[in-house]
C-alpha cells in the first residue's frame, strides 16, 4: 500500500485519545515553558553579552569571545553527565571549594560536622531550562549584526547625548528586532525538540517534555506491540506548535539571518 | 532671521587648538602636535588627501575621539575632556549616520528628547528647522524613503536643531552626484550666511574648498601645510 497520503478515518479518534488518555497535553505545556524560557533567556543574555563585547573595550574581550565557540563545540549532549552532576546539586562547587581550602576542616572541628550545601534543580522547569541557555550561537549572531552597523551611528548617538543605556534601548534594540525574532525561533525549536537533557533531568512523567513523553508512549517491555496509531497521532499533535511558530515568524527568520537591513 | 539663527549666531565661538595630537596605537602619531585658531563665525575648510587625519581632527573637536595630548578650547572654555553633548557642537557625518528606524522628525528631535526638552517646545524647534531646510513635508518619512540630498539635509537638520555654536561637516557631499553636490554647496553657503555658526568643513575636493571657504586649512600627514 505504500505511504498513506491522508490521515485515515481513525485519526481524530486517536487525537482525542492523545488528549484524554496520555499526559501529552501537560507535557506539551512543559515543552512550551522550556522552549519559551530557553528562547527568552538566550535572547536577553546573547544580546547583552554581544553588546558588551562589541561596544566596550573589555579587558580580555577577545579571550572571552574565543571561549564562546567552546559552548558550541561542546554541546549539552557531550557534557550531559557533568551537567547532571551540577544540576543534582548546584552548590557542589562551593562544597568542593570549602573542602579544598580546608575551611570545612575548621568548620567540622568547631561545629562537629562539615558544611554540605545542597540544592537540586533536577525535575524542575528551571533545571530543564538553565543548561540549554548556556549556548553561544546567539552571542555570535548579535555580534555579527552589531559589527556591520555603521560605526558612525554610535558616534552620532553620542553626539546627540545618548549614553550607553539610551543607545541600547533607543537605537540598538529597535534595529535588532529581526535578529531577535530569528534567534527566538531557532532557540524555541531547539528547546522544543530537546530530547536527551529533558530525559535525564526529569524523573516524573508530569515534568517530562512532549518529545520525551512521545517516546515513552512506546512500551519498553519486549514482545508488546506499540500502539502506533496513537504514537503517530501524538507526533502530529506535538509538531503543530513548532510548525505554527515557523509559519508566523519565518519572514523574520530569513531577515534576521541574512543580517542586512535595507 | 528666526530664533534659531539668532541663538546659533550668539553661541558661535572661536576654536583654539593648542598642541593637539593624536595617536591611536601609542606609537605612530596620526596627528603630530598641531596649533590653529579658527575664528568665531568663520567658515573654515580643511583640505587634504585621503588618510591625512581630517576625520580624526574633526572627531577630536566634536568629542567622539579623545585627544592624546594638547588642549581644545571653544572661546574661553576648555572642552577636550568634556563629553560631546557638553561641548555645544554638532557634527554631520560623511555617510549621514541617520537612525534608520526613526522618522525624519524623530531623527532631528532625538538630541532634544535625550536632553529632556518638553514635547511642545521640541515640536516647535524641529518644525522650524524642517522649514528652513525644506524638509517640512518629509517629517513622517523614514531615512530609507529619502533621496541622497534629502538625507543630507536631515543630517544637517539633526546637527543644527541643538543650536550649536560650532558646526562640523566631515566630507558631507562626497556621496552625492555632481549636480546635487553643486546645489548642496550653494545651500550650505547660504545656510552659513544665515546662521553664522563657526563652521569647519572637511573635503578633499579643491573646488569645493574654494567656493565655500572663508579660510582654507591644508592638512598633509597630520601637519598644517598652509592656513
Ligand atoms: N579608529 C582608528 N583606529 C586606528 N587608526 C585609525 C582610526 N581611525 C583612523 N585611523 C588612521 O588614522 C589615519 C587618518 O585617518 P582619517 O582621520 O580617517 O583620515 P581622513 O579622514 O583624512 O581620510 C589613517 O592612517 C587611519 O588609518
Ligand atoms: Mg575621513
Amino acid at each position: 500500500m505504500g505511504l498513506a497520503r491522508y490521515p485515515g478515518d481513525q485519526f481524530l479518534t486517536n487525537v482525542v485519545r492523545i488528549f484524554s488518555e496520555t499526559l501529552i497535553p501537560q507535557q506539551m505545556a512543559n515543552s512550551l515553558v522550556v522552549a519559551v524560557g530557553d528562547a527568552l533567556v538566550t535572547c536577553v543574555l546573547s544580546f547583552i553579552s554581544a553588546y558588551a563585547l562589541v561596544f566596550f573595550p573589555v579587558r580580555w574581550g577577545s579571550v572571552v569571545f574565543a571561549l564562546i565557540p567552546a559552548t558550541i563545540m561542546l554541546p549539552l549532549d557531550i557534557r550531559v553527565i557533568t551537567t547532571y552532576q551540577v544540576a543534582s546539586n548546584v552548590l557542589s562547587p562551593i562544597n568542593a571549594l570549602l573542602d579544598i581550602t580546608g575551611v570545612n576542616g575548621l568548620i567540622a572541628q568547631v561545629f562537629g560536622a562539615p558544611v554540605m550545601l545542597e540544592w537540586s534543580v533536577l525535575n524542575t522547569h528551571f533545571g530543564l531550562i538553565a543548561p540549554l541557555v548556556a549556548h553561544g550561537t546567539g552571542t555570535f549572531l548579535f555580534r555579527q549584526f552589531f559589527l556591520v552597523l555603521p560605526r558612525d551611528l554610535v558616534k552620532a548617538a553620542r553626539m546627540d547625548g545618548a549614553g550607553p543605556i539610551r543607545f541600547l534601548f533607543d537605537i540598538l534594540l529597535p534595529l535588532s528586532r529581526p535578529s531577535f525574532a530569528a534567534l527566538f525561533v531557532l532557540t524555541f525549536l531547539g528547546g522544543w525538540t530537546q530530547y536527551l537533557w529533558p530525559l535525564v533531568a526529569s524523573s516524573t512523567p508530569n515534568m517530562q517534555t512532549a518529545v520525551v513523553g512521545l517516546a515513552r508512549l512506546a512500551p519498553d517491555t519486549e514482545g508488546v506491540m506499540p500502539d502506533f496509531p496513537l504514537i503517530m497521532a501524538g507526533a502530529v499533535v506535538v509538531s503543530i506548535i513548532p510548525l505554527v511558530m515557523i509559519a508566523v515568524l519565518q519572514r523574520y527568520l530569513v531577515r534576521g539571518l541574512v543580517l542586512s537591513e535595507k | 532671521m528666526n530664533a534659531i539663527d539668532t541663538a546659533i549666531r550668539e553661541a558661535a565661538s572661536a576654536i583654539m587648538l593648542d598642541k593637539v595630537s593624536k595617536s591611536y596605537d601609542g606609537t605612530t602619531e596620526v596627528i603630530p602636535p598641531l596649533d590653529a585658531e579658527l575664528r568665531a563665525g568663520e567658515f573654515t575648510v580643511v583640505l587634504g588627501p585621503s588618510g591625512c587625519g581630517k576625520s580624526t581632527l574633526m572627531q577630536m573637536i566634536a568629542g567622539p575621539e579623545r585627544v592624546s595630548g594638547g588642549t581644545i578650547s571653544f572661546g574661553t572654555r576648555q572642552v577636550q575632556d568634556l563629553e560631546p553633548k557638553q561641548r555645544g557642537c554638532a557634527m554631520v557625518f560623511q555617510n549621514y549616520a541617520l537612525y534608520p528606524h526613526m522618522s525624519v522628525f524623530d531623527n532631528i528631535a532625538y538630541s532634544l528628547k535625550v536632553a529632556g526638552m518638553p514635547k511642545p517646545e521640541r515640536v516647535e524647534r524641529v518644525e522650524a528647522v524642517a522649514k528652513m531646510l525644506g524638509l517640512f513635508d518629509l517629517l513622517a518619512r523614514k531615512p530609507g524613503q529619502l533621496s541622497g540630498g534629502q538625507r543630507q539635509r536631515v543630517a544637517i537638520g539633526r546637527a543644527i536643531v541643538r543650536e550649536p555654536g560650532v558646526l562640523l561637516f566631515d566630507e558631507p557631499l562626497s556621496n552625492l552626484d555632481a549636480q546635487l553636490r553643486h546645489d548642496m554647496r550653494m545651500e550650505l553657503a547660504e545656510l552659513h550666511r544665515r546662521i553664522g555658526a563657526t563652521t569647519v568643513f572637511v573635503t578633499h575636493d579643491r573646488v569645493e574648498a574654494m567656493t565655500l571657504a572663508d579660510r582654507i586649512l591644508i592638512l598633509n600627514k597630520g601637519r598644517i601645510e598652509q592656513f
